[in-house]
């Protein structure tokens, strides 16, 4: 169990503010590289190509003025995979034998194969949390709602999902400090979250759940008549404080990096 | 979607997925092998059993979404798709069976599983060495979690379905799938 004291310091996201040129880009835009970018990086088939890639993605992370040690954090989770399908490609691979120790036989086809896929795993990795580092959760849901919308015809919620996620991401807080409260609470008169088997433990977590389960749902419920009371009734013809606006910028950083991304997926 | 959606089962739904990330953050029991047992499903299933299955899989959908923009994890362009929404969204399935709750969370927990296991094996094939079986080892690293992680929603929701939350869920206002 995460102590209680600690819970109050989870970061909830990896969203930096800051107002770089990144920043300030339309969220569609970015939704739409960054997608682009993920399907791309897997027709890549060469070290240059590689190269070249991780060049354009230096450049996004210079220009959003995001240090380095953010990007290596996403990294850490990942390390031992990354290493991982290193080493099992560098050994298991068939080919020319550069290094045999017992039945391990270390290939140069291995070795540039598993260099190969190292390098596009962490490519992946840090081109993708260059989105959510310079993109706030919120900017993010406008932006699929605004990719979504034309999905209405076909039965695609756009509207609803991204009210859904707004109000999520709006009671995320709320609900963190209203389950540390009552954790301190129960603990005041006693109750045990941190020993026990997993079956003591799923029982002692009832009176956290109950009282959390309640409040959150009769919130939902003072929500839902107060959205009511102000005649809320769905997508239909609402407007939005912050319109997005698709600029020249955007223009040219779509246009460039997906004239850039297919023609490094098509030829290098 | 024409139907016109219910602002408190609408509000439900999100305040599910909210509470099901804040849960997924409070690990609850470490297993041997890596894995962590969370309550993150419990909520879904509770959406799923008051307001029936689209409810929870709206709810487990947004889960999924969140959690790619809020930490996101991505290393293949499939594994995109069915690490975040898709899994989450079958635990919605759980409301299958309004009768009979308890078959309802283990069909949704066994296609989240299902989901996660071709995920798995997607990702190894892509990545592991041809000659090793992706099946395998994404067979047995998804049970290694979900196994737990179902047993311990499944007992929870089995004592909440004596709380008013889910006994009297049906008749508590216009609380009407979707």
């Amino acid at each position: 169990m995460v102590p209680v004291a600690t819970f109050r310091n989870i970061a909830i996201g990896q969203y930096i503010p800051g107002e770089s040129m990144l920043h300030r880009l339309d969220p569609r835009t970015k939704i739409a590289v960054t997608l682009l970018l993920v399907v791309g990086l897997f027709f890549i088939d060469s070290y240059l190509g590689y190269g070249l890639a991780a060049l354009y993605i230096a450049l996004a992370v210079l220009n959003s003025g995001i240090p380095a040690r953010f990007l290596f954090r996403g990294l850490k989770p990942v390390i031992i995979i990354i290493l991982l399908t290193f080493a099992l490609n560098s050994f298991l691979t068939e080919g020319e034998i550069i290094w045999q120790w017992g039945f391990l036989s270390l290939t140069k086809e291995g070795l540039y194969k598993g260099g190969l896929l190292a390098v596009r795993l962490i490519l992946l990795i840090v081109g993708t949390s260059i989105l959510t580092l310079t993109t706030s959760p919120l900017a993010l849901t406008d932006g699929l709602e605004s990719l979504l919308r034309p999905g209405r015809r076909v039965g695609i919620p756009a509207h609803e999902l991204a009210m859904m996620m707004t109000i999520a991401l709006r009671f995320i807080p709320t609900l963190l400090e209203e389950t540390e409260k009552i954790m301190k609470a129960q603990m005041a008169r006693g109750a045990d979250f941190e020993s026990g088997n997993l079956l003591q433990r799923a029982k002692s977590l009832l009176p956290l759940l109950v009282p959390l389960f309640v409040s959150a749902f009769r919130r939902a419920d003072e929500l839902a008549i107060a959205m009511e009371a102000r005649c809320y009734r769905g997508g239909e013809g609402r407007t939005k404080l912050k319109q997005l606006a698709f600029r020249p910028a955007d223009f040219f950083v779509l246009a460039g990096s997906g004239v850039f991304i297919v023609w490094l997926a098509l030829v290098a | 979607m024409q139907k016109k959606w219910d602002t408190r089962v609408m509000v439900e739904i999100a305040v599910a997925a909210a509470l099901a990330l804040i849960l997924g953050m409070l690990r609850i029991y470490r297993m041997p092998y890596g894995g962590s047992v969370t309550l993150e499903m419990v909520p879904l299933f509770v959406v799923a059993l008051r307001h029936g299955v689209a409810a929870g899989i709206w709810s487990g959908f947004i889960l999924g979404i969140l959690n790619l923009f809020l930490d996101p994890y991505i290393i293949h362009p499939v594994q995109m798709i069915m690490d975040y929404p898709l899994p989450f969204a079958a635990l919605g399935l759980a409301g299958m069976f309004p009768n009979k709750p308890m078959l309802g969370l283990v069909v949704g927990t066994t296609c989240r599983y299902i989901i996660h296991v071709l995920s798995g094996a997607i990702f190894f094939s892509a990545y592991a060495p041809e000659g090793m079986n992706p099946w395998i080892y994404s067979l047995g690293y998804n049970a290694s979690y979900i196994v737990p992680n179902g047993i311990i929603a499944i007992v929870i929701i089995g004592l909440l379905l004596q709380t008013p939350l889910l006994k009297g869920g049906k008749d508590r206002g216009a609380a009407k799938d979707e």
